[in-house]
């Protein structure tokens, strides 16, 4: 199969930034956003996260825990309440976050997103054929004809077949319309992937095969890709690197095989024993009770101890600091410490379980 | 198919609206005062022959219901509206007929004005929703929609005309004007104001219509992929809102086409505009109903067409109308 | 006008209403709903008591200055063509553009709240055909009607007489009004009660076995009655602007001048080629300035109820 918009492409780096600094890099990030009634919410609290090429990070997280919030600050397109109040967020050096950022420079032509729910993130009234050749010729400053060329071949790539490429969105089924996204969101040949929740709503068959696809471009195009979703057998199947996001805080962050076989922190572990696992054999689930916290009136300490089963005094008093006791593993609980250097023993947070009946 | 279906129903709900005017209308000849006999009775232009002539046609001699109102829905569908009581007894569509182009040609032009106007306005306004720019041109859109036509047109006429004597106040031509090319330049100067009131009244309304759509779009998800596309603001407004927020609008426009059209008619009062406005006020102060009832029935089922045709104008514009998927 | 501005209401949906105290004190805190409140504020307190500000309405007969003088600090408004003092027309003018204002807006939220409901409540073939009806009057241009049907009306009543101190002719225009603008209020009412319907303690009353007459009065009715403010504060912008209209043209009362008669006599005095400014300045002012100022109240209504819907979801 051809690779025809894209990875024969000579990529252009644009002006300030440098070959040599990491594809994408998140640090210390904080966003909040002003309430209707003036009070300040915290969406995303100092978090760090970095992606290189062709790798791939999952982002995992109950709804509301700031994982688009996260999309928006990268691509600089918070809500009009919404601010960075702190960190960095860097392009290969480049500077996102100052005044005066080279947004119309990354958006896209670096950084492309494919958006939850491919029925409103594509217009309506326009054929996806030229969504998909919009970015090419006003962003890459091709010609019309070149445009709709590429454009044809991307929706080919992506597998759209030939005689919907004049379709309009609402003509294609909803598995189509994610895969057109996805070859809009190429179109420029970016080397940074966002996927917020790309498979969120579509039924588990054609979910893989999106999935599939993504994997695909991400190998085929050199792509650095961030998955988000809360789904995390999704992870486990795609992902290089994952980072367990609660209440706006990366809770826990390290390789794929690293957390999912020992979950340290009381949250993974949740997460992790939320569902029964067929392969593994195991029928009892763990049941996490409670709710997130409302992020307008956070209590101090660990956001996770009204829920957490090892929480004791300094939970409620303290934030726990994020240790690093591997390159890039994190881990964000007082239970843990950092000792002599080797990865911290797993302590099994003492959940309720659930059995489940055989069947 | 579906999309058949849709305009079939809107085709039924047009002919229904149209035949829902004729049954107030024959309800309204029935109730004006003194029966249709007298009223044509008193009307002493009419000759006797034309008179029988017409009572045998309208069935005026037959019971009220159904026997009158099939005669009338009848006669009416065949162009038959009966006779003028000011107008030497004139055919009521031969005296409406007159009318209708000089009416047409500034409610015409005004509207063409103003859409374009408001337009740019709303979407202008839109965009910039809650900043000062917006706050302003709202409050012009708002106060612009609140004036009545023919004040405007009064105001216009005291200053652009009198005071500054720029335009002529009144009238369609200069008496004994010159012809030919002068002759269009001449009904030109005397349409102005006119068409400048219909539009300025018009262009608070559609830039308010497009206003909140436009910012209702802003809103959707869309909007936010062209932003991380990187596309220009200008672009993601014309490429992108536009074509979505103006569906709406062309549909709530047709729905006030009725009552632009009412208010319309009274700045032909104020500039002395020999259109229906003009007709229609000459025919209330003579109580000349039948032209009343004509100019109703021209323009209800004027507005009806242009319904109808927002609607087909609709489902050219909107994909998912013209292949029949959810509105 | 009340038909395109309650099209922009209605074309929001409002899924439950409540609190309208706490409304009314949210709106107090907007600026701009404040000024126009205190707008209606003094307008309404003209219209309640002309004679004390300005003495009692002027007529031809009892006019003392010169015809056509511009404003001057005896004259603030400026005279008419009979001599009469403006600023008394126009103060007396606001009393019966807002009475016949609110009277056609009472009628025209009593019909169109009425049929909203029933179709809302009944649904089905009476909900269908009552909508058919309500759609054609928003469509025709019913100011057109109005104009026929006022004469026709006042030819059957007989025009000498007065009810409540308000003369026929006033009382047709406001009976015509009201049978013209109700259906953009009935489109609002019924999708309101389509929603209330669906409710909790409408469907406990209806197995209680509420007659559907006190279902509605008792249950339906109390929930939108802020909807039917805020739509009434609109409607009633729109019928003083439909009743200057065909005051205007000449449907008004000669005796009991309302803003729209007094420009009327304006355009028959031929003030606009006489530059005579002041003759249509006053009063077509105060129709834009009550038009504005309710308009703003009524979306200022509007916007707190869509938040507070967006809040409770
Ligand atoms: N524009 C906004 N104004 C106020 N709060 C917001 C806004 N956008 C998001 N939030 C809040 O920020 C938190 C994180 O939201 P989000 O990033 O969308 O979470 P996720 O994508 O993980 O579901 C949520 O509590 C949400 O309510
Ligand atoms: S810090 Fe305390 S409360 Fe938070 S996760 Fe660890 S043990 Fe639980
Ligand atoms: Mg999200």
């Amino acid at each position: 199969m051809s690779t025809a918009a894209g990875a024969d492409h000579v990529r252009q780096l644009p002006a300030g930034a440098d070959a040599a600094s990491p594809l994408l890099e998140i640090s210390g990030l904080r966003v909040s956003f002003t309430l209707s009634d003036g009070r300040r919410l915290t969406a995303v609290d100092g978090i760090n996260l970095s992606v290189a090429p062709s790798e791939a990070v999952g982002l995992a997280g109950e709804s509301g825990s700031g994982k688009s919030t996260v999309v928006g600050a990268i691509m600089g397109l918070l809500a009009p309440n919404g601010r960075i109040d702190a960190g960095n967020i860097r392009y290969r050096g480049l500077d996102l976050v100052a005044k005066g950022a080279p947004l119309r420079r990354t958006r896209w032509r670096e950084i492309a997103v494919v958006f939850q729910g491919s029925l409103v993130a594509l217009n309506p009234v326009i054929k996806v054929r030229d969504q998909v050749a919009e970015a090419i010729e006003l962003r890459l400053g091709e010609s019309a004809e070149v445009a709709q060329e590429k454009a044809k071949h991307l929706l080919h790539d992506v597998g759209i077949p030939e005689k919907r490429l004049n379709a309009y969105p609402h003509q294609l089924s909803g598995g189509q319309r994610q895969r057109a996204m996805l070859a809009v969101a190429l179109s420029c040949s970016p080397a940074v992937l966002i996927g917020d929740e790309p498979t969120t709503a579509l039924d588990v068959i054609v979910q893989a095969q999106i999935l599939e696809l993504l994997d695909r471009m991400r190998q085929e195009y050199g792509l650095g890709l961030i998955l988000i979703t809360h789904d995390l057998a999704v992870i486990a199947d795609m992902c290089d690197r994952v980072a367990i996001m609660y209440a706006g805080r990366i809770v826990e962050s390290g390789s794929v095989k690293e957390i999912f076989s020992a979950p340290r922190h009381p949250y993974t572990q949740a997460l992790l024993g939320a569902a029964p696992d067929a392969r593994a054999g195991r029928r009892t689930i763990k049941v996490l009770e409670g709710h997130p916290p409302d992020l307008s009136a956070l209590p101090p300490g660990c956001h996770f101890a009204p829920r957490c089963p090892l929480a004791d005094a300094r939970c409620r008093e303290e934030d726990p600091p994020t240790i690093e006791y591997a390159d890039r593993v994190t881990l964000a609980c007082h239970r843990y410490s950092l000792g002599d250097g080797k990865p911290p023993t797993p302590i099994d947070a003492p959940y309720p379980t659930l059995e489940l009946g055989k069947r | 198919m579906k999309a058949r279906r849709w305009l079939l129903g809107r085709l039924g709900g047009a002919i229904a609206t149209i035949l829902m005017v004729l049954l107030l209308n024959f309800v309204l000849f029935r109730l004006m005062p003194g029966s249709p006999d007298r009223a044509l009775a008193r009307n002493p232009r009419v000759s006797a022959a034309a008179m029988e002539a017409a009572r045998v046609r309208w069935g005026l001699d037959k019971p009220i219901f159904p026997d009158q109102l099939i005669a009338y829905v009848g006669a009416t569908l065949k162009g038959d509206f009966g006779y003028s009581v000011k107008y030497g007894g004139r055919e009521v569509t031969s005296v409406i007929g007159e009318k209708i182009g000089p009416t047409l040609l500034i409610v015409g032009l005004g509207e063409i004005i103003a859409l374009a106007a408001g337009i740019a306005l709303g979407a202008w306004t839109g965009w910039r929703r809650g900043r000062f720019g917006d706050r302003v041109g709202t409050l012009g859109a708002l106060i612009l929609y609140s004036m009545p036509y023919f004040w405007l047109g009064m105001l216009l006429i005291t200053l652009f005309a009198t005071t500054l004597g720029w335009l002529p106040t009144s009238g369609i031509s200069t008496p004994g004007g010159p012809g030919g090319i002068e002759g269009a330049i001449d009904l030109l100067r005397h349409a102005a104001l006119p068409i400048a009131t219909i539009a300025l009244g018009l262009i608070g309304q559609y830039a308010i219509l497009l206003r909140s759509s436009v910012a209702e779009s802003l809103r959707e998800g869309y909007v936010l992929t062209a932003r991380a596309k990187g596309l220009r603001d200008e672009r993601i407004l014309r490429g992108h809102i536009l074509p979505n927020a103006l569906l709406p609008t062309v549909t709530l426009a047709a729905l006030n086409a009725g009552y632009v059209i009412g208010g319309a008619l009274t700045v032909e009062i104020v500039f002395s505009w020999p259109g229906l406005g003009l007709l229609t006020q000459e025919a209330l102060q003579s109580r000349d109903y039948p032209i009343l009832q004509g100019v109703f029935l021209l323009l209800s089922v004027s507005v009806v067409m242009a319904n109808l045709l927002a609607d087909l104008l609709y489902s050219r514009l909107d994909p998912r109308v013209r292949h029949g998927a959810a509105r | 006008m009340s038909a395109s501005a309650s099209v922009n209401l209605s074309t929001r949906i409002r899924k439950r209403v409540s609190g309208g105290n706490r409304i009314a004190l949210l709106l107090l805190r907007r600026w701009d709903a404040r000024i126009a409140i205190m707008i209606v504020s003094l307008l309404t307190l003209s219209g309640v008591a002309p004679e004390t500000l300005v003495g009692p309405l002027q007529t031809a007969t009892t006019a003392t200055a010169d015809a056509l003088l511009p404003p001057s600090g005896t004259h603030l408004f400026g005279t008419d063509d009979l001599g009469r003092d403006l600023l008394n027309l126009t103060v007396h003018g606001a009393r019966i553009s807002l009475v016949v204002g609110a009277l056609s807006a009472a009628i025209t939220l009593v019909i169109g709240g009425g049929i909203g409901m029933i179709a809302g409540y009944r649904g089905g073939r009476v909900d269908a055909l009552l909508m058919r009806v309500a759609d054609t009057f928003l469509i025709l241009p019913t100011f057109v009607l109005a104009l026929i049907l006022a004469p026709i009306l006042r030819e059957l009543i007989g025009d000498q007489t007065e009810i409540f101190g308000i003369r026929t002719t006033l009382l047709t225009i406001v009976a015509v009004i009201g049978f013209t603008s109700w259906s953009s209020t009935a489109r609002i009412v019924r999708s309101q009660t389509l929603s209330l319907r669906e409710r909790t303690f409408v469907e406990r009353a209806r197995l209680v076995g509420l007659s559907p007459m006190r279902i509605i009065a008792r249950h339906i009715f109390p929930n939108i009655r802020t909807v039917l403010v805020a739509n009434g504060i609109v409607v009633i912008a729109g019928s003083i602007l439909t009743e200057s209209t065909l005051s205007f043209i000449g449907l008004g009362d000669p005796f009991q001048p309302s803003w729209g008669t007094i420009l009327g006599n304006a355009q028959s005095a031929a003030a606009p080629s006489l530059g005579a400014w002041w003759f249509i300045a006053a009063p077509g002012c105060a129709i834009l300035i009550t038009v504005v100022a309710c308009t703003i109240i009524g979306n200022a209504i509007d916007e707190l109820l869509d938040r507070d819907v967006r809040v409770q979801r």
